[in-house]
């Protein structure tokens, strides 16, 4: 079955299953913690409403990167796409979250890679997404995934100590 | 698969923030449904409403064992229970009440199209959204609404008037509203720069209070002090020779309140994040535990701000903040 009946259900499995992830990735990706959530819905009312000619191979994937775009472009706008992640690290924290210095430097690693290097890395290693399927939220090729993710691979080891190895 | 990977997996499943669902499917489809899903219909249905169709659909994709969501443009189809669309019947001002048969609080446009959520055990009147705040719930006389074609309001959930007003609600303000509405009027329709309202120019815009709504408060939040008011961090005690890192900790004591249910209480730190956790909760007091955790040899004495937020469902929120001496003393256990 490619596309089944389409219902307001489904929707809600979607927002079930998928959103709560999709969420965590573009805030991972973007900085924007408050930012996210509107900006997921805004990219899902969107789909709805006008959806793309080629249907997404991937609509958690599709969702997540035109969320961030969205987010990104805002914070071009307003000059501060740095404050926000400046910001990140006393915002993001709630009560429950306990980190290790493993995840602090994680998490500055990423913050320091290029954007589009940060974003295919969510995807693959938060969001488990394929090369294709990220490739395809991208509308970029598989060559420029695998090079992109080679590189983020490459920083993020030498920003942890590690070796990079073959994924 | 290398280390490295298995490594950025796991922290980035540690840093990975997910979003709350609540409410957002709802949201979604409040917002779809306010820009129509699509064109509007070709003018005046025989039915007295335009006649607007949704003409994307979406459904599950089963691929590889996963599951996604697929697109696809095509006619009404299939249900949408428990929420329905919906087209108020035209007319100048169809009255809406806070609850079935209630005084008018507010009206809706003739011919506005408006998401239905729930309906009265009788049939006879139908919980809509309003059209002008997406987030509150209003009561209309079933037969001031025509479904859309393929919709079935007797499928939605009998509710009565509170159930309806606490059904989940869009959890953010909808950045979209109808701007506009279908019309049936036959007469040629104002150019998109007019107003979309053509009838609103010869009727008072009905008055929109008193509120029905309960004026809902912000949550009170009141912080104690922390215990102990300072801590040391290092590497080992005075005296240690193994100069294992060792860590201290404080309580704070957090009481909260406020009128919606659902109050919470969250807290970050502009230093040492991680340290933050929340040990219990029960009735108005949370208490929370602060580790000033070991981070570095040579790390400067910190005066560590720990802000705390109650935030109610919904979505009013209060903060305030503590500050807390942290003092490093890496060097101790040589002395």
């Amino acid at each position: 079955m490619s596309v089944a009946t389409a219902t307001r259900i489904d929707l809600e499995a979607f927002v079930a299953s998928e959103y709560p992830r999709v969420v965590a990735a573009v805030r991972l990706i973007t900085g924007d913690r408050e930012g996210a959530p509107d900006a997921v819905q805004d990219a899902l009312v969107v789909l709805i409403a006008n959806p793309p000619r080629n249907e997404p191979a991937n609509v958690a994937a599709y969702i997540t990167v035109v969320a961030s775009n969205k987010l990104r472009d805002q914070q071009r706008r307003r000059g501060a796409e740095q404050r926000a992640y400046d910001k990140l690290p006393q915002d993001r924290l709630t009560a429950t979250d306990v980190l290790s210095s493993l995840d602090i430097d994680v998490h500055r690693a990423l913050v320091a890679l290029p954007d589009r290097q940060r974003e295919i890395c969510v995807l693959h290693y938060l969001m488990d997404h394929s090369v294709d399927h990220i490739a395809s939220a991208l509308g970029v090729s598989t060559g420029t995934v695998k090079t992109q993710l080679h590189r983020a691979r490459a920083a993020l080891a030498a920003a942890l100590g590690k070796e990079a190895g073959d994924e | 698969m290398s280390d490295l990977d298995d490594i950025l997996r796991e922290s980035l499943g540690h840093l990975a923030e997910p979003g709350d669902t609540a409410g957002v499917a709802d949201a979604v489809a409040a917002k779809a449904a306010a820009l129509g899903g699509g064109a509007a219909g070709g003018g005046a249905a025989g039915g007295g409403f335009a006649g607007w169709v949704i003409p994307v659909v979406l459904g599950m994709v089963a691929v590889g064992g996963g599951v996604t969501l697929g697109v696809t443009s095509a006619g009404a189809g299939g249900s949408v229970a428990p929420y329905s669309p919906v087209t108020i019947w035209n007319g100048d001002g169809i009255p809406a009440a806070a609850c079935p048969g209630g005084p008018e609080v507010t009206s809706l446009d003739g011919g506005a199209r408006v998401l239905a959520v729930a309906r009265s055990e009788d049939g006879a009147y139908l919980a809509v959204r309003d059209p002008e705040a997406l987030t509150h719930t209003v009561w209309v006389a079933s037969g001031s609404a025509t479904a859309d074609p393929g919709e079935d309001v007797a499928t939605l959930p009998v509710l009565d008037c509170l159930e309806a007003s606490a059904a989940p609600s869009p959890s953010v303000t909808p950045s979209v509203t109808p701007s506009e509405k279908p019309t049936v009027k036959p007469t040629p329709k104002p150019t998109k720069t007019s107003s979309p309202k053509p009838t609103k120019t010869s009727k008072p815009k009905p008055t929109k209070t008193p509120d029905p709504k309960p004026v809902d408060e912000k949550p009170t939040l009141a912080l104690t002090k922390w215990s102990p008011g300072s801590l040391i961090v290092g590497s080992g005690e005075p005296g240690d020779m193994n100069c294992d890192p060792y860590d201290q900790s404080a309580t704070m004591i957090v009481h909260a309140s406020d009128d919606h249910s659902g109050l919470e209480v969250t807290g970050s730190a502009n230093f040492y994040p991680s340290g933050l956790t929340l040990v219990s909760h029960s009735g108005s007091t949370w208490k929370f535990k602060y580790v000033a955790l070991y981070y570095a040899n040579g790390a400067p004495d910190k005066t560590v701000t720990i802000k705390f937020t109650a935030k109610d469902s919904a979505g009013h929120a209060v903060s305030k903040s503590a500050t807390m001496t942290v003092i490093t003393s890496w060097n101790r256990c040589l002395g």
